[in-house]
């Protein structure tokens, strides 16, 4: 074998490997979600961010998805949805608190993206109850 | 061609109708208003002052203590990237203004809007005009569902 079939057979290799990881780690298993977010029905919307578009994002695509009842009051939630910005430029993170113990039961962070971060928890909680966990 | 360019004309105009998540019960019923500032500079304070005297909608107290909901006024400076000209390569600030409005009693924030500062308007006034758009639109909106 010449030295540039070796060369093309390695690379090969190396590019099918590349793509084993990153399909594997597409196909990740999550942490399992808590059962008091999985039975959350009643969520109110905090805005720590400065950015009204972001709590007008977050409203939106809660309402598409139409998993939870939106409240005005915190009193009236099952659980908080708290937008905030990180220092680093332009980070929407969303934490999920339990209103009755203030524990925080799911966060995640997204550049720019506080619709993204909401359609990240929808993809989990659909796979874990098609998991049937 | 033609199809295309109408579905990003109704693209657009879908994304600039989109609606507002709602205003909460608390902002909607307050009467009084405190303003606190949270290290903008004195000017931003006297603008919020007029803007929101020229809305009619607040009485503006001065005691935090008779107040029903809190404008807190803030300033800061984010980098805001750099700038390749063909001059060099320099890095630019934003000065941000925001407006956080609280709720005096519980100290719930009721809503929040941030501007960045230009040359020309000032970005204190642009954030109480949008929460003046914002209350006069869910306004007629509970207005039309009673």
């Amino acid at each position: 074998m010449t030295s540039s079939l070796m060369l093309r057979s390695l690379s090969t290799k190396m590019a099918l490997a590349v793509l084993v990881l990153l399909s594997s780690s597409a196909f990740a298993a999550h942490e399992p979600l808590p059962p008091e977010l999985l039975q959350a029905k009643t969520v109110n919307i905090q805005n720590y961010s400065g950015q009204a578009s972001w709590a007008d994002g977050c409203y939106d695509e809660l309402q598409k998805w139409g998993r939870f009842k939106i409240v005005s009051n915190p009193k009236d939630a099952d659980l908080i949805f708290r937008l905030s910005y990180r220092v680093q430029r332009g980070r929407a993170t969303i934490d999920i608190i339990q209103t009755s113990n203030h524990r925080m039961l799911w966060s995640d962070t997204r550049i720019w993206s506080v619709k993204s971060v909401v359609k990240e928890l929808q993809g989990r909680i659909r796979e874990e109850e098609s998991a049937g966990r | 061609m033609k199809k295309l360019i109408l579905a990003v004309l109704v693209l657009f105009s879908i994304s600039a109708f989109a609606g507002h998540a709602p205003l909460p019960t608390e902002l909607m019923q307050a009467k009084t208003v405190y303003i606190q500032n949270d290290g903008a500079p004195t000017s931003d304070l006297r603008v919020c002052t007029e803007e929101l005297n020229k809305w009619g909608r607040f009485t503006v107290v001065s005691n935090p203590k008779d107040a029903d909901v809190i404008f807190r006024l803030n300033f800061r400076i984010e980098n805001g990237g750099y700038r390749v000209t063909s001059y060099g390569v320099s890095s630019t600030m934003n000065a941000l203004k925001t407006i956080t409005v609280l709720q005096r009693s519980t100290g719930n924030i009721l809503w929040t809007d941030t501007r960045a500062a230009k040359l020309f308007g000032s970005p204190t006034k642009a954030v109480v005009n949008e929460l003046r758009k914002r209350v006069e639109e869910q306004e007629k909106t509970d207005g039309k569902s009673k």
